[in-house]
């Protein structure tokens, strides 16, 4: 009997023996967040289904991962946020120094229905932001990461993180509001 | 807890990062005052706002594609998947014996009258009661105080 309570732990456990309706919750629960976090990160569609189904059997099949040992959601952005990382360097080479400072810098292309009404102005101002502002916003509430987590994934202390996190916060408000009023 | 204090720790309270005490004394001081209550609910929205306008549907047909790989992945041992097939309990199995029931009674009927038709054969011999006399007298003794 699946239940929206299961910890994904548990779920991992039990994919793990074979068991294929614990692969489908866990699809249910993580998809929208990680494709949307990996679409964000490399901020353009290509490659990102490929990066999502990478990463997420590359999580699923790590026999490393010890779901008794820690959050299954912090491992399985830990692995995003790298493979992304990883992604975008790749893109690097291939382009020239000034045509990636643009695409780094250029917000992430909204989806035709996103780019409307409220959802639309919140991605602008998240694209407005600073990459290391935008990825500590999308880690904490796209992966729902907690600040210990995001301290060791980013190897810095855990006030370092929360004071990074007020200063994002206040900054995205800045860019809602001057999105807003323009 | 005054204006300031609470607003030094509006964000941890609402990403719920806050120890027991300190959450209780943020809530306690947000009951009390409105700016900070409203401030609070922006934050809130603003955050959620985030997380909503992040999240995005992959292709259906990724799921389908991941699936198959998870599945190729994690798929048990031929003992296991066998041992679980004759272990669970399908309706198809009830049907097979529910069919098969009319013909076991059939057989287990036919054979228990064939056994009662044709009793085995057994010896009898008369009951012989030594010292037996039917002719005489029934008598009884009373012995009367």
């Amino acid at each position: 009997m699946e239940s929206s309570l299961t910890p994904d732990e548990d779920l991992v456990r039990r994919l793990r023996r074979g068991d294929m309706a614990a692969f489908d919750v866990l699809y249910d629960r993580y998809e929208r967040r990680l494709y949307g976090y990996i679409r964000r990160l490399l901020g353009a569609p290509e490659g990102a289904d490929d990066l999502f189904q990478d990463i997420l059997l590359t999580v699923l099949r790590d026999r490393t991962y010890d779901p008794g040992r820690g959050r299954f959601a912090a491992w399985l952005f830990m692995v995003a946020r790298n493979r992304c990382l990883a992604a975008q360097r790749r893109e690097h080479t291939r382009e020239a120094l000034r045509d990636q400072a643009r695409v780094h810098l250029e917000p992430a292309a909204p989806d035709a229905p996103d780019a409307r009404g409220d959802t639309g102005r919140v991605q602008a101002a998240m694209a407005a932001l600073p990459e290391p502002q935008r990825q500590l916003l999308l880690l904490k509430q796209v992966g729902e990461l907690t600040y210990r987590e995001i301290a060791e994934l980013l190897g810095v202390a855990e006030g370092t993180i929360k004071s990074r996190l007020h200063a994002a916060t206040a900054a995205f408000r800045r860019a809602l509001t001057e999105g807003t009023g323009s | 807890m005054n204006c300031q204090q609470c607003d030094e720790h509006l964000i941890d309270y609402v990403v719920a990062e806050l120890a027991p005490d300190e959450r209780a004394a943020v809530a306690r001081h947000l009951a009390g005052c409105p700016t900070c209550a409203v401030a609070s609910c922006r934050l809130r929205a603003d955050l959620d706002g985030v997380a909503q306008a992040a999240a995005m549907s992959p292709p259906p047909a990724l799921r389908a594609r991941v699936r198959a790989a998870a599945a190729a992945s994690f798929r048990p041992p031929w003992w296991r998947r066998t041992l679980a097939s004759g272990l669970r309990p399908v309706p198809a199995y009830g049907l097979a014996v529910a069919s098969l029931l009319p013909v076991i009674v059939w057989a287990s009927v036919h054979a228990w009258a064939d056994r009662t038709d044709h009793p085995t054969p057994t010896t009898s011999r008369p009951v012989v009661v030594a010292d037996y006399d039917a002719s005489a007298p029934l008598t009884r003794t009373w012995n009367v105080l």
